[in-house]
């Protein structure tokens, strides 16, 4: 549209300065031509003196309007006629001047020699003189008309430019609006609208088409970033999982030596005392419990680093008996301690008979039970009912990826608290937590771990006071599974043995040794594995040979499996325990190593010790 | 310069023969003759006065250098009308008036523009006459025998003349 001005305007001032320049040499050739006419036509009227003659003749530029005056002049340049008639003498130049025509003074004038046959006698001279209103006229029409031009080609283009803006400008902007409201709101859904089937209808499809697979490549981009963060959130959640079952499995190691020594006294009291007082014996098993719960809960710390245990050892197992094992076992929490508190808190199972056995590590799956109930009873600060419900289901929720039903389902329910929709969404993950100081946040995550190592699956229902329902799916075994004879007390000893333990805990050994000898053992307890390799050597050569050893892992200098493959390499045939507070996981990567017979963990437990020395073999006795 | 001009009102009008001279050559430029009326292309074109000359020298002084074209102007006088030879532009005298007759009917038939200033010149066959009126001089052509004569007088001498029509005197 401006072009079009502009172009116009150059135009228009370009076409009206050329008259201007060209109007001169005009005017002049006009003029001239005009003088040869007039001066031709008074060649008579001079020769022959007819000043009447002459005047008619000059009478006649009345139709030139810019020929303000003319005069003829005589053979001897005397003034012979002058036009306009009337007008006064001193408009007229006295004498001729040079013949040719010249701008003076804003007027042109001109003189013209008369002469009847040329080369001949000169009859007269010619004077015309021209205003040049004749070029203002001619540029104001000029003028005018560009103007004119001007204006209505400016109509013409206004009008040309409005239809053809709709024509093209409106798709155009149509499809810069489309453009902001896709990058301003991300919103690669939106389209734009085609107007009509030419070149910019191509270009609407065009960019109609690349805003498709910008949002098709949105979409995968969006669910790969999705894919990508929830394995970061895996992998940083196993490594924060890894770097507390390291610290974990330290404090679990320490812990485990700590109590070894109680434990194996309290076991072998109870066991062979048989004139303890009621009252000794009470304390006692206290006691033992007591380690015992010890002893499990650094055993959990271990769900924090065990991934997926590649050796899940998976027994047939009947839920509902799992089930009150575990009511019993938190009876102290959710009775005792509670009613100490003044709340009351009441626990009610529903059992449906005849399930079918499945398959699990029923320790972890108890574990897990347990976890559930504590939190439960933490959820009833003002007391309530806690449900526990086995079933057959034979629906699950849609959102759980379990294998074909039915399944056996195992409902929790509390009357208490309830969560919040952030709560329920979060609860599994690990660390988080809503009982500040008191939770580690890692009990239902433990739950979850071991519903996973299980392909079992969960389900939360839950609402603030509203109370919260925990239901537990776990699959059937794909045959029928029948539950294994009912395991006995361990075996007495047999036979003596002569057995080297080694140990860098004094007490530990102390304890051990006592607890061995007193089932008929003899005994060479040795601090650290130098002193046990050599006292085996020693042994060897003499004629009483250690028929097996039992030796600490985690040692300082000389470990627990150095003496293993010292021993195997002078004695292949002697069994090696390995007694251990370390997670097999850490220090021997869950591989128990050719030269360890069997592994056994602390604290130990004189059934386990007496298992495996049973299996010690006869010819090494 | 206000005044007047000299031909306005000449305080001495230049002497009335002059003025007849210089027009006698200005016919030279509106007349055309037919070409057999010059014997070659550069023949001068002759001025003849025939009787008693009035001109005196004026008309000499008049034609001294002039040419019409490539043609120089010559002044001859003759007595008689015999004496007349090529000649293209002839000046009857106000004495010859008596025998005009006899003197048009000699010239009868010859490329020659007669001129005159007697009353009954053009009535004779006389072309051009010289007529004074208010104190100008004026043409009266006989239009009829220029055209008789062969000779072709410009349409432009014509507009200063007054045109002599035989049948209405």
């Amino acid at each position: 549209m401006g072009t079009s001005f502009v172009v116009l305007l150059l135009t228009c001032t370009a076409f009206v300065t050329y008259e201007y320049l060209t109007f001169r040499r005009t005017s002049i050739r006009e003029l001239s031509v005009l003088g040869e006419i007039i001066a031709t036509n008074s060649t008579a009227a001079l020769a022959f003196d007819n000043q009447n003659d002459a005047k008619e003749i000059l009478a006649a530029l009345r139709a030139e309007k810019h020929i303000v005056a003319a005069s003829l002049y005589d053979k001897q340049g005397r003034l012979f006629t002058r036009y306009p008639a009337d007008a006064p003498l001193r408009e007229f130049p006295p004498a001729p001047l040079a013949d040719g025509y010249r701008f003076a003074a804003g007027r042109l004038i001109g003189f013209a020699p008369v002469v009847q046959v040329k080369g001949s006698q000169r009859l007269g001279t010619l004077y015309l003189n021209s205003d040049m209103e004749a070029m203002y006229e001619r540029l104001r029409l000029y003028g005018g008309i560009a103007i004119l031009v001007f204006a209505v080609s400016s109509l013409v283009a206004y009008t040309l430019s409005r239809k053809l803006q709709q024509q093209i400008s409106r798709p155009i902007l149509a499809l810069a609006e489309t453009a902001r409201a896709v990058s301003d709101r991300q919103d690669y859904a939106v389209r734009a609208v085609k107007i009509d089937e030419d070149e910019l209808g191509l270009l609407t499809d065009a960019f109609n088409h690349m805003l498709e697979q910008i949002q098709e490549q949105n979409l995968a981009l969006q669910l790969a970033y999705d894919d990508l963060r929830q394995t970061q959130q895996l992998i940083m959640q196993q490594e924060r999982l890894r770097a507390v079952g390291q610290m974990a499995s330290g404090i679990a190691h320490d812990i485990n030596n700590a109590i070894s020594p109680a434990s194996l006294y309290a076991e072998s009291l109870l066991e062979r005392e048989p004139n303890l007082s009621p009252r000794t014996r009470d304390y006692l098993t206290t006691i033992q419990r007591a380690l015992d719960d010890v002893a499990q809960t650094v055993s959990r710390l271990r769900e924090f680093y065990r991934q997926r245990e590649p050796l899940l050892a998976l027994a047939p197992v009947t839920m509902n008996r799992l089930v009150e094992q575990v009511v019993e076992l938190t009876r102290a929490r959710w009775g005792d301690l509670s009613q100490q508190r003044g709340v009351t808190i009441e626990m009610k199972s529903e059992l449906a008979p005849g399930l079918p056995v499945i398959l699990c590590a029923e320790s972890e799956v108890r574990e897990a039970l347990i976890n559930l109930i504590f939190n439960a009873v933490d959820a009833l600060p003002e007391g309530g009912t806690i449900t526990v419900c086995t079933r057959l289901a034979t629906t699950a929720p849609a959102g759980l990826k379990l294998a074909a039903g039915p399944w056996v389902c195992v409902e929790i329910a509390d009357t208490g608290l309830g969560m919040d929709e952030e709560t329920k969404r979060r609860c599994l993950e690990p660390f988080f937590t809503t009982k500040g100081e008191r939770g580690t946040g890692l009990g239902l995550a433990m739950v979850y771990g071991m519903l996973q190592r299980h392909n079992a699956g969960i389900e939360i229902d839950s609402a603030p006071g509203q109370g919260t329902t925990m239901r537990l799916f776990f699959p059937r075994p794909l045959s029928e599974v029948a539950l294994p004879p009912e395991v006995g007390v361990g075996p007495q000893p047999l036979f003596a043995l002569r057995l080297l333990l080694v140990d860098d805990d004094p007490e530990l050994l102390k304890s051990l040794a006592q607890t061995l000898a007193d089932d008929g053992h003899e005994i060479v307890s040795c601090s650290g594995g130098r002193a046990g390799i050599e006292a085996f050597q020693a042994a060897k050569n003499s004629d009483r040979p250690f028929a097996a050893v039992i030796t600490d892992l985690g040692m300082p200098q000389v470990d627990g499996s150095q003496v293993a493959a010292a021993v195997k390499s002078v004695s292949p045939l002697t069994p090696v325990f390995l007694l251990t507070g370390w997670d097999l996981g850490l220090g021997l990567e869950g591989e128990i190593p050719s030269d360890i017979d069997q592994v056994l963990n602390k604290p130990p437990k004189l059934r386990e010790l007496r298992e495996a020395l049973a299996s010690v073999p006869r010819t090494a006795r | 310069m206000g005044g007047p001009l000299a031909m306005a009102a000449p305080p001495t009008p230049p002497a009335e023969y002059q003025i007849k001279a210089v027009f006698l050559f200005n016919f030279a430029q509106f007349v055309e003759w037919p070409a057999n009326a010059f014997h070659s292309a550069q023949a001068p074109l002759v001025i003849g006065v025939l009787g008693a000359d009035p001109f005196d020298l004026q008309l000499d002084t008049a034609v001294s250098g002039e040419k019409i074209g490539e043609r120089p102007l010559v002044v001859r006088r003759y007595r008689r009308v015999d004496e007349i030879a090529e000649c293209h532009i002839l000046f009857i005298s106000g004495s010859e008036t008596g025998q005009l007759d006899r003197i048009m009917a000699r010239l009868k038939g010859r490329s020659l523009l007669t001129v005159g200033d007697t009353d009954d010149f053009n009535r004779v066959g006389g072309m051009v006459r010289f007529v004074t009126e208010n104190n100008k001089i004026r043409l009266r052509i006989n239009v009829e025998s220029a055209k008789a004569a062969g000779l072709v007088i410009s349409s432009k001498l014509l507009r200063p003349a007054m045109i002599f029509y035989p049948e209405k005197n």
